[in-house]
């Protein structure tokens, strides 16, 4: 039988650069797709946790998708249990620099509704849109993270922009 | 090129210069870039990488202080201990924690259950589901009682077996409703394979399969994407009588007692959830029927004019 490999998951170096590499990412995923009320922070910690209970199992390559599953189940039974509709919200956008008082209006105005509109699309058109246009991923990269294409990424981002537009500006497009 | 590709090309980074150029001149472009900036205000809070790797419950220390241990002992011996500790657990969690989890819908309320590859199960008044947890990695199966609407995601083989047969997919949409000699599967999208003691059959996206009271059916409903009891109404195709009023006894919590009535006359229409006096309207009122409610009690007579 060959040598057990050297880089197993429950070798703290291996699991401490899994969390550097993924964490991060994961967040996001979860911050886009279920919103700041839902914890994302919290879901992270328990993928990883469940990672390390199972590192006897999981192959440092299967990591990735181990942890995307793990922290989806997790929020969607957390969700569940709250029993509550599915309240997307985002955090308010810092203040503006001084402007007239119309232009700040009128500014605030077009961020509320953007905001709602952001609120108010699906979650599969707003974390891919989100993770594209804010978080600077490539196409393939969130095809690999959601499971798709890198077609039906190119689409699902056209489609959320286009459905953002209509909510946001007020004439016709 | 469409407006729409110059967008999507935009968007990928894939226009030539000058058409980048000239796009970026428009009008258009200026109301999109408002947009793409002001999205950005709603980026996600910074995610603090050491700080919460610190945050890690103490637990995964102390697991860490077994697994230097571990270490040292040598690798034969570390392969033959684990292989007598895993067989020992799996004998043991086979035989003695044969663990299924069981969700039991109350009457006239909903149950929403997320399995563990995140497949979606939602189950109407009356029903339930099986599965097992720990087997799941291996196959994807679930038992039915009743009426479910289901959400697979895309993977191995999933299974529903109900007492009238078994529906395989690899990844789709698809309800099924199998209830005392009534047996329907409807396909949502995707491929569904529904298998019954008779034969087997292969349903595309918006079709119908039914067994009822042993005769099959086979037919399409088009522009549907899920079921309308998922939102609040029962939708009814040539069904005979009786098994209308099975589910509108489920939905309601109610028995029913039909006099002098032809239950096996063919209905088509609804009846919505959440008023049982139109509910039981819907119902008689097309067929010349006349209802009264005692308590929990319905009475339904057929009285010649």
């Amino acid at each position: 039988m060959s040598k057990i490999p050297n880089d197993n998951i429950c070798k703290e170096k291996v699991f401490n650069g899994i969390f550097k590499t993924y964490s991060k990412d994961l967040y996001n995923f979860l911050y886009y797709k279920y919103g700041a009320n839902n914890n994302p922070q919290d879901v992270v910690q328990v993928a990883f946790e469940k990672l390390w209970k199972n590192c006897k199992k999981v192959l440092p390559e299967k990591a990735k998708s181990f942890l995307y599953t793990v922290a989806n189940n997790e929020m969607l039974n957390a969700i569940a249990r709250k029993k509550t509709v599915l309240n997307y919200s985002l955090q308010k956008p810092k203040d503006y620099t001084l402007e007239s008082p119309e232009f700040l209006l009128e500014e605030k105005e077009y961020h509320d509704r953007l905001q709602r509109a952001l609120e108010e699309l699906s979650e599969e058109h707003r974390v891919t849109f989100m993770l594209n246009r804010v978080e600077g991923k490539k196409h393939q990269e969130i095809a690999d993270m959601l499971g798709l294409s890198r077609k039906a990424v190119e689409k699902r981002i056209y489609t959320a922009l286009k459905i953002l537009r209509e909510k946001v500006e007020l004439t016709n497009i | 090129m469409t407006n729409e590709d110059k967008i999507t090309k935009w968007l990928a980074g894939e226009l030539s210069d000058s058409d980048k150029k000239e796009f970026e001149r428009t009008e258009e472009f200026a109301k999109i870039h408002r947009l793409l900036e002001g999205v950005n205000n709603f980026k996600a809070p910074e995610y603090d990488v050491d700080s919460e790797y610190k945050r890690l419950p103490e637990n995964l220390s102390q697991h860490k202080g077994s697994i230097s241990l571990y270490k040292r002992i040598s690798p034969l011996v570390r392969i033959a201990a684990i292989l007598i500790v895993a067989l020992t657990i799996t004998y043991f969690f086979n035989n003695y924690f044969n663990t299924s989890s069981t969700s039991q819908a109350w009457i006239a309320d909903q149950t929403e259950v997320y399995l563990p590859d995140s497949s979606f199960v939602s189950l109407n008044t009356g029903s339930q589901i099986k599965f097992s947890k720990e087997k799941w990695g291996k196959e994807r199966h679930v038992e039915l009682n009743g009426e479910a609407f289901f959400r697979v995601k895309k993977g191995s083989q999933f299974n529903v077996k109900s007492h009238q047969g078994t529906v395989r997919v690899l990844g789709t949409e698809f309800g099924v409703k199998d209830w005392d000699k009534y047996y329907e599967v409807t396909c949502y999208s995707g491929l569904v394979k529904v298998m019954t003691k008779q034969n087997s059959v292969i349903l595309k996206p918006n079709s119908t399969f039914r067994i009822i009271n042993g005769n099959e059916e086979n037919f399409t409903i088009p522009g549907k994407s899920e079921p309308n009891w998922l939102n609040g109404e029962s939708h009814f195709k040539s069904v005979p009588l009786r098994f209308v009023i099975n589910d509108l006894e489920r939905q309601y919590k109610v028995s029913v007692k039909a006099k002098n009535i032809d239950l096996n006359q063919l209905f088509t229409g609804s009846f919505s959830h959440d008023n049982l006096n139109i509910a039981l309207e819907s119902i008689t009122i097309p067929v010349n029927l006349n209802y009264k409610i005692k308590g929990n009690k319905i009475l339904i007579t057929f009285e010649s004019k």
